[in-house]
């Protein structure tokens, strides 16, 4: 009997070998990151300002602040501020 | 740390690029990825770290003994060894507060003096879960069905390994174990699902999900006299909604981030609220339970094979402690029950409904796929609340239509029905979605991928509630 029933899509997948090649993914990963980091940098930055005080909080903000002020400099946070606004006003 | 926090983001990066920096040298990737486990898990309370650790090593120290001694005897020391290891275990961490809790309440009512110890137990996050998989381990390995584990590290990182180490899926040991103790990088990622999946659970999980816990399930679950019949109904449907937005969207995120690090793990729901009978809801919901329930607990009672009323017996006996697994209460035990006596009806009824089910079209299909709803909906009243009590005000609430709806929105119901939507979008149906993706450039995913991301945080509410299932 089949353990997970026979609608396994994932496995089904692997054997068409669906998907990309592990260069295209890893190039596809690191751009996402970076778009990502910056388009958020400033709701990093902010959510990061909200921790408990301590060691922990300084090392987070050490690397939230120049992030957030590169993503300043690109304007890549209006959106997501925009999207807020409009999503919770 | 839960999925949807910067610190994981931030330590799944981390393990993703050592993970294809090393996974040619076995060895040392293994370690990485066994210290990488351990640490996600050591994040919650460190002091767990122990409790996973001495699970590793007993476990496969009986199965390695089941493979040294051979005779029947023997083989059948180390399984009761082992079962009673983590029963035992899961008993003491999880049941140990509500038995003796029981046996006072027995005791008082006979007026029989009782004093037995009171102990203030964590309940070790995730405990359920890798319990469960030692179990389909040992028991495989005692029935012939897998080999023990070549190394303890194998076994080990099998049953630490982070993804799903929390809140499931429970992945069998013969089909991940494998995978892990010999990886075979696959010549393609499955990137297209791996990001519906992990965008797809974030969107289900931060913005349905909390919406609907913070906006209706919450409020009417607390305090149901004040609500009337609508809301409370509105209540019930958003908390069926809810849950399956919660645990699908963790189940699917752990799926997807172990696409990314090149392993297969199977699916653990596939619209379960499509499904046209509860056997059929069964199949669809919590894959990875009601499977394991089937083949190491109702099986091995007997089945179906040895009469009706033992087919009955087997079922309800089944129920009770997949109830009783999702925590201890009786309202748990109640949830169980409901659905034992739902599948004993619908067998003596119909035989094997889910058999004809796919004959059923348009509105007959539809219409027992709305009574399937409302009876797990209804079900969901007593998993939901907080005691046998909150349950019946709960009752006494949907018989209340006098009073006026007050959480009744467009949102709401937007919200409610996004959920229901997602049962159509099954996941052949969302395979043209993936391959769309899969064939895009590098950069078009990319800013496709931060897009959507920037649009469901930005949806969301600040801060993530954690996962339900993680109280399991």
């Amino acid at each position: 009997m089949e353990p997970y029933g026979s609608n396994d899509i994932g496995r089904q997948r692997r054997h068409a070998e669906a998907g990309v090649s592990r260069r295209h993914a890893a190039l596809a990963i690191i751009l996402f990151c970076m778009l990502a980091a910056l388009m958020n940098g400033v709701a990093i930055r902010d959510s990061v300002a909200l921790k408990p005080y301590g060691p922990a909080r300084r090392v987070w903000m050490l690397a939230a602040e120049p992030l957030a002020a590169v993503a300043e400099r690109t304007r890549l946070p209006m959106l997501r501020e925009t999207l807020e606004k409009w999503f919770h006003d | 740390m839960i999925f949807p926090t910067l610190e994981f983001a931030l330590f799944f990066l981390v393990v993703l690029s050592t993970h294809w920096l090393l996974y040619r040298f076995s060895g040392i990737w293994k370690w990485f990825l066994l210290g990488a486990s351990y640490f996600f898990y050591g994040y919650w309370d460190w002091r767990f770290l122990g409790l996973l650790a001495s699970s590793s090593i007993l476990n496969h120290a009986c199965a390695k003994g089941m493979q040294h001694f051979t005779g029947a005897r023997a083989r059948k020391t180390f399984l009761v060894l082992a079962v009673i290891f983590n029963l035992g275990t899961i008993a003491f961490f999880k049941y140990y507060g509500f038995f003796i809790e029981q046996a006072y309440l027995l005791a008082f009512r006979f007026g029989i003096p009782c004093s037995l110890p009171l102990l203030d137990i964590i309940l070790p996050v995730g405990i359920s879960f890798f319990t469960f998989q030692a179990l389909s381990y040992v028991i495989d390995v005692y029935r012939g069905a897998m080999q023990p584990t070549g190394r303890m590290l194998d076994f080990a990182l099998y049953l630490s390994f982070f993804p799903q180490l929390v809140a499931g899926p429970i992945v069998r040991a013969r089909d991940l174990a494998p995978q892990l103790a010999a990886f075979q990088p696959p010549p393609r990622i499955d990137l297209g699902r791996a990001a519906f999946l992990i965008l797809g659970g974030l969107f289900k999980k931060t913005v349905i999900a909390n919406y609907l816990a913070q906006t209706v399930v919450d409020p009417v679950f607390a305090y149901p006299d004040a609500y009337g019949a609508i809301d409370t109904l509105l209540a019930v449907y958003g908390y069926a909604v809810q849950i399956y937005c919660d645990f699908s969207a963790y189940s699917d995120m752990a799926i997807g981030f172990c696409l990314l690090l090149g392993i297969h793990i199977p699916i653990n729901f596939d619209a379960p609220y499509s499904a046209t009978s509860i056997q059929d809801f069964w199949r669809r919901w919590h894959i990875s339970l009601s499977t394991f329930l089937r083949d190491y607990l109702y099986i091995p009672l007997g089945g179906s094979r040895q009469g009706v009323a033992r087919g009955y017996r087997n079922l309800m006996v089944t129920f009770l402690l997949g109830g009783l697994w999702h925590g201890a209460a009786w309202t748990f035990i109640i949830w169980g029950a409901l659905h034992g006596i739902y599948l004993c009806i619908e067998r003596a009824i119909a035989g094997r409904p889910a058999k004809r089910a796919a004959a059923i079209t348009g509105w007959r299909r539809f219409g027992r796929q709305c009574l399937v709803f409302n009876l797990v909906g209804l079900s969901w009243i007593f998993f939901r609340s907080q005691t046998f009590a909150d349950a019946g005000r709960m009752l006494h609430s949907l018989s209340n239509w006098s009073s006026a709806p007050q959480l009744l929105s467009v949102t709401l119901l937007l919200a409610i029905l996004a959920g229901l939507a997602s049962q159509i979008l099954d996941n052949r149906r969302q395979q043209r979605l993936w391959d769309a993706f899969n064939r895009l450039p590098a950069i078009a995913q990319a800013v496709l991928g931060a897009l959507v991301l920037v649009a469901i945080l930005a949806m969301g509410p600040r801060g993530v509630a954690p996962f339900i299932y993680f109280q399991f």
